[in-house]
């Protein structure tokens, strides 16, 4: 004979909890992603994608007498490079001027220079540029190194601080790249860190990378 | 056998249960529409200034700036701001043969004009004329103005003094310049979320010739 029972309560409310067991598993897990998007909205924006490519072009000029040092502020871990670079240009007929371009903090800023009016500096401060930092191509030991370390040692007699502090957002951001492990197909060897500050209108930091053929 | 359904007591208990969910969720779900709404409004803010930014910056790549001018400045008339400001290039725009670096920087195709139009409100008879940038590009062997109007995300009508007031609007043009680069910035302010937004752009000036050629117009 046909069963004419409707569900009773218990019935209902048994069903009633599990679907809402199911949408809280789902919102837990949809959560995170909204603060996922939220953060990457600052990863390779427009004026860092830009920053990165002119600090590309000015390490990459000819009329840079390039001094790549290997820093070994990371245990040996990893390379980052720390890197002192001269460039030569010209002031006037007479006069020839060589700036030294040095990496990669915020006291670095101050960049070890003999004229007023370093080019690089110039151009760091017009972007709002908070640190440059170069790594071969291929980070995997560098993302390692970020992963288990929270400063950089800086190596350098003129820095009125010995270390530059990664910020969270900056580790999230390598964190979140792949590790480049394919060479690259256009030969580049490094890459460019530049985390840039855009205090001009909201308060927070863009960060953007590029690969560098040295 | 039991043929009942349920009582109205248990569709009672149902109801309530299901009422007292929906007020939870309520909230959470108006915050959700309202962030939405907020995403979409910036999204259309990125999207414009990423559009400017990139063709600004690919004339300035590729053709490489020798100087950021705004001798023609500011105009206001009554229905509008006009910022002006010129770009010039070291490689001529139109032409390969004619570099301006050793010629002159005001012959054609070796500088654009940037206008950034403000406009102080927007009556009904207004409402068509959104702020709006004008850069020009080549077609067809000559500079032809295109036109950049901000998104339209909205805004508010007031009938009593019958003005529209955008949401977004441009707030204000500002140049500057280190020794060795043009920094421009346009700044948008949307009122509602009392936030701006910046189209930012830095770029190095004659970076490959650092001498300023006596015909350049310097600001």
């Amino acid at each position: 004979m046909k069963n004419q029972k409707g569900f009773v309560l218990a019935e209902t409310l048994v069903v009633a909890v599990a679907v809402m067991g199911i949408f809280s598993l789902l919102y837990a897990n949809y959560y995170p992603l909204i603060g996922e998007y939220e953060k990457r909205e600052v990863y390779d924006d427009i004026d860092s994608k830009y920053a990165a490519h002119w600090v590309r072009k000015i390490l990459i000029d000819k009329a840079v007498n390039r001094n790549v040092v290997a820093m070994n502020s990371c245990g040996g871990n990893c390379h980052i490079f720390y890197a002192s670079y001269y460039r030569e240009r010209k002031i006037n007929d007479n006069e020839v001027i060589r700036e030294k371009i040095k990496l990669i903090d915020e006291s670095e800023a101050q960049f070890s220079h003999n004229d007023s009016s370093p080019y690089i500096q110039n151009y760091i401060t017009a972007a709002n540029i908070k640190a440059i930092i170069i790594t071969p191509y291929n980070i995997t030991n560098f993302k390692n190194y970020v992963k288990n370390n929270s400063t950089i040692q800086v190596n350098s007699a003129s820095a009125n601080v010995n270390q530059y502090v990664f910020d969270r957002g900056f580790r999230e951001y390598i964190d979140y790249l792949p590790n480049y492990k394919t060479a690259s197909s256009r030969g580049a060897g490094y890459r460019v860190f530049v985390i840039v500050d855009h205090n001009t209108s909201r308060e927070y930091d863009a960060y953007g990378s590029i690969e560098v053929r040295l | 056998m039991n043929n009942r359904g349920m009582t109205s007591i248990e569709v009672l208990i149902s109801f309530i249960i299901v009422t007292a969910i929906a007020i939870t969720l309520f909230d959470t779900v108006t915050s959700y529409k309202t962030k939405q709404q907020i995403e979409s409004y910036k999204n259309s803010i990125t999207e414009y200034k990423n559009s400017i930014t990139k063709v600004i910056n690919n004339d300035i790549v590729k053709y490489k700036l020798a100087a950021l001018s705004s001798t023609s400045g500011k105009t206001t008339d009554s229905e509008k701001t006009t910022y002006k400001i010129t770009l010039y290039f070291e490689k001529n725009l139109l032409t390969k043969a004619n570099n301006c670096k050793d010629s002159s920087y005001s012959a054609p195709g070796c500088y654009k004009t940037l206008q950034v139009l403000k406009y102080h409100k927007s009556t009904e008879a207004l409402n068509s004329k959104v702020d709006t940038i004008i850069y020009p590009e080549v077609s067809q062997n000559a500079l032809r103005n295109v036109s950049y109007p901000l998104p339209d995300i909205g805004g508010a009508f007031d009938e009593d003094s019958g003005e529209v007031l955008k949401d977004i609007r441009f707030s204000s043009v500002s140049l500057g310049s280190a020794l060795d680069n043009a920094v421009l910035d346009i700044a948008m302010f949307h009122h509602e979320l009392s936030t701006y937004f910046h189209i930012y752009i830095v770029a190095p000036i004659h970076y490959y010739n650092l001498f300023v050629p006596p015909n350049l117009p310097l600001r």
